[in-house]
């Protein structure tokens, strides 16, 4: 911190010290990434905490300074050895990844991708799973309307 | 970070700054990621023009300059319910979730003295609302002006290159 006089908290998310210097904690602007082979979906176990042995899609936070799309591109060569060819927005929301951090995740549905799917980093095992099956008490935390917006993207791309 | 005093340990001149994003402490291990934070910014279109605020408090970042209205994403709050609050906070106006349409998201600098800030700006379409628009807040005034207006140099938001273009894509409708 700037100074050393310990931080009040003004509100749910600004924090000020007696000398006037603030701290905000906004939520942490995150990209995932939802891997599309049909009708099934990747997910990723996770080897670390928060939601450790939870399946999740893959992603991470962005960089200080990075655009989205690059975090997108990063991220997916750090954990999985690919690099994403097609992909769209899908959906943004906010999630409580820890008690004190809350996470903006920005949802981008993949459809392509170079190279082979290896898994490198912060899983530990990986499935395709078909989103029929999918249900939101599978995920370490809430992707408040998701998974409806998942089923009718199925229905209106097939055929 | 621009700070001098670990926020675990509280020693002074301990902390290193390996990377933009990361702030270590050689005293206690502590880590801090400055990641880019949630944001909003609100695309009011109207008669095929845009709506832009130009900024009227002195000491914030980019005093002067015109941007789209919108703000930080408070501590739990959706990119949505973000939205509505500063639709009504900064303009006035009330804004239904439903009539938000997601239109991209945009990294954007607001790298000034203590806001040491990265944005990632989630940016929604809005073309119906409730009340009429009125400057507010930090908001000193407020302007109608063409699309390419984002690219002028009296624009602060840099990076929003291609929103004209998904503007006019969802308008016509040819994304969803």
């Amino acid at each position: 911190m700037e100074c050393a006089a310990p931080l009040q908290q003004q509100d749910q998310t600004s924090y000020t010290c007696s000398n006037e210097h603030r701290f905000y904690n906004n939520p942490k602007a995150n990209v995932t990434a939802i891997l599309r082979k049909g009708d099934q979906v990747l997910m990723v176990r996770r080897s670390n905490e928060p939601g450790k042995g939870k399946y999740d899609f893959p992603g991470g936070f962005i960089n200080f300074g990075e655009a989205p799309e690059a975090a997108l591109v990063r991220e997916m060569q750090e954990e999985l050895s690919i690099t994403p060819k097609a992909y769209e927005l899908l959906s943004v929301h906010t999630v409580e990844y820890l008690p004190e951090v809350s996470a903006c995740v920005i949802i981008y549905q993949c459809t392509d991708w170079d190279g082979d799917i290896v898994m490198l980093e912060e899983g530990d095992s990986l499935r395709w799973q078909p989103i029929s099956e999918l249900s939101d008490d599978m995920f370490p935390w809430v992707y408040e309307g998701l998974l409806p917006k998942l089923s009718i993207t199925t229905e209106t791309s097939s055929p | 970070m621009n700070w001098n005093y670990c926020p675990q340990c509280g020693k002074q001149d301990t902390l290193e700054q390996p990377n933009a994003t990361l702030t270590t402490c050689t005293a206690c291990g502590y880590a801090f990621y400055n990641n880019a934070k949630g944001a909003t910014a609100l695309a009011f279109v109207k008669d095929g023009q845009i709506l832009v605020s130009k900024r009227g408090r002195k000491t914030d970042a980019n005093y002067g300059l015109y941007e789209l209205p919108g703000g930080f994403i408070d501590f739990r709050e959706t990119a949505q319910a973000c939205a509505v609050r500063e639709a009504k906070e900064e303009l006035g106006v009330s804004v239904r979730p439903e009539d938000l349409r997601l239109l991209d998201v945009y990294h954007n600098d607001y790298n000034v003295a203590q806001f040491n800030t990265f944005t990632i700006d989630v940016a929604f379409l809005i073309t119906q609302w409730d009340g009429e628009i009125q400057a507010d807040d930090d908001v000193a005034s407020v302007s109608w002006k063409p699309f390419e207006f984002i690219y002028d140099s009296q624009f602060c938001q840099k990076y929003y290159g291609g929103l004209d273009q998904r503007i006019r894509e969802r308008i016509a409708g040819t994304v969803q």
